[in-house]
């Protein structure tokens, strides 16, 4: 009996024994644990993301503004419609002809004011009146604060409005509780109600249908543990449950669960918590939603891409109808508002108010930002980041650039409709100030969630035509406007193969003007001006343009036989109206932490790369191109202020361009298939139109002013039948032309020597000519 | 807290034959939603006093935003004035004393040859106002001081 005993009180001894180390190892599990939830739960709750800010917007009297742009400007900057007199900031109400605003609080680097409320009265498409609401004063100058564009959040760049628990509508939090953990006020992190029911739910399903996890293990898991289904992820979460609730308050868990829960993708960017949410599905604030959209949000936590409005109405609906029924079954919602809930229609936000804007832009940005930033830092600093983007042009850039392929495609029908494996065809636009290199807008693709490849920074595509600009820079000192350039079919020899070029489309004259030439873009025409001046002054003049590509000495480089990248094609572009000046181009502003100091400040860089006559020379010489030449599509598309531009259309139509600028903008658009494949238009028929829609839709931008006209230029009149300087009496019809003042060419010589070379070379010209 | 540790041995049990929540597979991209129609601006001819009229208002802000600029300037804050003038010169980009102010915060900056390039602008667009050519002789000078003084013997 005794030794019985004695065995049993071994084996109970030896079992406390177990339990007890089994309870220390538990505890020194649990400790470990403890400690990274203190060091990251922590850090990252009380981390704050860096934002990535838009420029500020002036508003002036007289300025002219799209207000269909500046309505989505501010309902972006969480303006809410007002039925009264606006008193709070954020607060608008919209007429037919004013605005009234309460103005948030403005915070720029340099620039500090509080909200109040002001006025716009629009005459049309005028801002004819800018005037404080209350006592009426004018206001010269309203600076509107920047637009949040997104938050570097975690491991990702990820687009997320967070959203203080106290600013969350009762309804939202309600129904996410009631969908996801009805318990969760009641447990210590696992709710074994709802364990069991899931257990027996699985067991007679026989298979896995429910989970059980409570609010805060979910936020365990998605803060610390990866997606896998073993056990021991399981075990592990469980323990971050108690962990976390030890250490937090509920209402902290649940702040941090909303801000933090997945709700599906817009691309390549992951949309969390409510707040993005509720701007992604529904167009509006978290504190806007309304029971049925909180329902909605609720439902879809279960599986977003199952349960999302936009996925699946029907099934969205049936989810958002069972999670009403639980909040009315437990008292969160009276029968009234319950019936009115679930009678109301399921529909996502416009694709205006939910499409997320400039990923193309804060991709390049990023890049720069890395050289100044260690991820972490970005995640963490609470740092204010301010750029260039105007959110308006960004988003009349995208919406031209999409619009225009669309048309593309459907003038040749199955061009893109060959199945979903199809190539779409692709574009990118840039948009740019001359004068600041300031990028306004960029875009880099059609659809940033099929494709991240940024077509306007990262592809290199062939110039084509529009490098034509550089052959004809290069002759502006030895060559004028009226220069006689040769039309003739000729055959030159690169390395030791021969090359014929041919013009894109048929015209006969033997020869040309220097300025029909560039303006109609002749090839033949071209290639001779370069022979003449020789490829290699072809190369150095290009050569201080920025571009990274090499220029390979050949005669095909004058018709712009060299790969790109469209941002250099943009910025050098920029030389021509900002009078010889190449800017670098600027997307970063200004850094700043979160105590407002400043941390880093880009400014406008520029350098000399040719003088302001010439630069001149080639805007009026591009604005021929407008106004009779390849690009002279413009004016039907309703455009009439001045704009210099080239089209560009490379060989088999892979590539189609068109670079355009005013005194104040410079836009370029490129239209092609990333395989290089033909799109079967030229630059005018697929990018001028593009270019086209989106200047006449940023009409804050355009001031319809002519450009500069420097000092060492010299306006005379020519003949327009002989193309050359007008003498007294000689001449019916004529033209005033542009030449470099020291650069104007004599009319005696040109007409009245029959000796001279000039004329010789043209006799010989034309005798050649009859000859063929 | 000794419920919660038998809560532990429970939930070790159960685990056995529970698991977890289906897990989110990763979604395909939603349909690509279609993008707004920009409303397009009547096609329109500007009458020159039009165009005469947005240059002035222009001008005028570029001249208002030169103003503040320049006190962050005489405050001895190049950068903020830069800012400054560059906003002016966005909004008028021939704003001639955007690009002398502008010369001069580089000047500050001990940036002699961004301060040419902008006195190059300044001289450009103010050629016709005599009362700023003593200034911009000046400032010619200054920016070749500069130059000279950090120039390379």
């Amino acid at each position: 009996m005794q030794g019985t005993m004695r065995t049993y009180g071994r084996i109970l001894g030896g079992f406390t024994g177990l339990v007890l180390i089994g309870f220390l190892a538990l505890g020194a599990y649990g400790w470990g644990l403890y400690q990274e939830v203190e060091e990251r739960f922590s850090g990252r709750r009380w981390s704050i993301p860096s934002r990535i800010l838009s420029d500020a917007t002036l508003l002036y009297p007289g300025m002219r503004i799209n207000r269909s742009l500046f309505m989505h400007k501010l309902r972006r900057l969480d303006y809410r419609p007002v039925g009264q007199v606006p008193q709070k900031k954020g607060e608008m109400r919209a007429g037919d002809n004013t605005i009234e605003l309460f103005l948030h609080d403005l915070q720029l680097p340099d620039e500090q004011r509080a909200g109040f409320g002001v006025r716009l009265v629009f005459d049309g498409q005028t801002l004819a009146r800018l005037e404080k609401i209350i006592s009426r004063s004018p206001l010269p100058l309203v600076t509107l604060e920047p637009e949040k564009l997104g938050l570097f959040f975690g491991e990702k760049r990820e687009m997320r409005h967070l959203v203080a628990i106290g600013q969350m509508p009762q309804v939202l939090i309600d129904a996410v509780i009631a969908a996801e953990d009805s318990r969760f006020f009641e447990h210590f992190g696992l709710d074994w109600r709802g364990i069991g029911r899931a257990l027996l739910a699985n067991l007679r399903s026989g298979r896995i249908r429910q989970g059980g996890s409570t609010i805060t293990q979910q936020l365990a898991k998605n803060y610390f543990l990866t997606a896998e289904r073993t056990l021991g992820r399981k075990w592990k979460e469980m323990i971050l449950a108690f962990v976390l609730e030890w250490r937090y308050e509920k209402i902290a868990i649940l702040e941090m669960y909303l801000n933090e829960i997945y709700f599906g993708q817009n691309g390549s960017i992951s949309i969390n918590g409510v707040g993005e949410a509720s701007r992604f599905y529904f167009g509006k604030a978290a504190e806007e939603i309304t029971l049925s959209e909180a329902a909605i949000l609720a439902g879809m936590i279960k599986s977003p891409n199952i349960y999302s409005p936009q996925a699946d109405g029907e099934r969205c609906r049936q989810r958002r109808d069972a999670v009403l029924r639980v909040m009315f079954q437990r008292g969160r919602i009276t029968a009234e508002a319950y019936e009115k809930a679930r009678v109301a229609a399921v529909k996502p936000a416009e694709a205006a108010t939910h499409r997320q804007t400039a990923n193309y832009f804060i991709d390049y940005l990023s890049r720069q930002l890395a050289e100044l930033y260690a991820p972490e830092d970005l995640t963490s600093l609470g740092l204010s980041i301010f750029t260039t983007l105007d959110t308006q042009v960004q988003e009349a850039a995208e919406t031209a650039l999409v619009d225009g392929l669309l048309r593309i495609e459907g003038r040749r029908p199955g061009a893109d409709s060959q199945g979903a494996d199809a190539e779409r065809l692709q574009g990118a636009v840039i948009v740019m100030k001359p004068q600041t290199g300031a990028v306004l807008a960029m875009v880099g693709g059609r659809d940033y969630r099929q494709s991240q490849f940024n077509r306007a920074v990262q592809a290199r595509r062939q110039a084509g035509s529009t490098f034509k600009v550089f052959t004809y820079l290069a002759a502006l000192d030895t060559y004028s406007p009226i220069a006689v350039l040769s039309n003739q079919a000729r055959t030159y020899e690169i390395d030791g193969k021969p090359w014929r070029p041919r013009n894109h489309s048929a015209l006969d004259a033997p020869v040309v003007s220097l300025r029909e030439g560039l303006a109609r873009s002749v090839n033949r025409a071209t290639v001779d001006l370069a022979m003449q001046v020789g490829i290699d002054a072809v190369i150095q003049t290009a050569g201080p343009f920025g571009f990274t590509a090499r220029l390979a000495p050949y005669p095909s480089l004058a018709l712009g036989a060299v790969d790109v990248v469209p941002l250099e094609l943009a910025r050098a572009y920029c030389v021509f109206p900002n009078d010889g000046l190449l800017p670098n181009p600027i997307a970063l502003q200004d850094v700043i932490d979160d105590r407002g100091q400043l941390l880093a400040r880009r400014h406008l860089q520029v350098r000399r790369v040719i003088a302001a006559e010439r630069a001149f020379m080639m805007t009026a010489l591009l604005k021929s191109a407008v106004l009779h030449g390849t690009a002279r599509g413009l004016a039907a598309r309703g455009i009439h202020f001045p704009v210099a531009g080239k089209t560009g259309t490379t060989n088999n139509s892979r590539d189609a361009w068109f670079v355009g600028y005013t005194p104040d903008i410079l836009i370029l658009v490129w239209v092609g298939y990333d395989s290089g494949a033909s799109i079967q238009a030229s630059g005018a028929e697929a990018a001028l139109p593009i270019w086209a829609d989106l200047i006449r839709a940023i009409p804050h931008q355009i001031s319809g002013s002519d450009f500069n006209v420097p000092p060492g230029v010299a306006e005379r009149t020519i003949c327009t039948k002989s193309g050359f300087p007008a003498l007294d009496g000689d001449c019916d019809e004529i033209l005033p032309e542009w030449f470099l003042a020291d650069n104007i060419p004599r009319n005696s010589v040109l007409f009245r020597d029959p000796d001279s070379a000039f004329e010789q070379w043209v006799k010989k010209l034309k005798e050649a000519v009859d000859g063929e | 807290m000794g419920n919660d540790w038998c809560r532990y041995g429970v939930t070790v049990g159960l685990l056995v034959v529970l698991s977890c929540r289906p897990t989110m597979v990763p979604p395909p991209p939603p349909v690509e939603p279609s993008p707004p129609a920009v409303p397009e601006a009547p096609p329109s001819r500007p009458a020159p006093e039009k165009v005469q009229e947005e240059l002035k208002r222009r001008e005028q802000v570029a001249a208002a935003l030169t103003d503040r600029g320049r006190s962050r300037l005489e405050a001895g804050q190049p950068d903020a004035a830069i800012r400054l003038f560059e906003r002016a010169l966005s909004q008028s980009p021939r704003f001639g004393p955007g690009y002398y102010y502008l010369a001069q915060a580089w000047l500050m900056k001990n940036k002699a040859n961004q301060a040419q390039a902008f006195h190059d602008q300044a001289v450009l667009y103010l050629q016709d106002q005599p009362e700023w050519r003593h200034r911009l002789d000046r400032q010619q000078k200054e920016i070749k001081d500069r130059i000279a003084e950090y120039a390379i013997p």
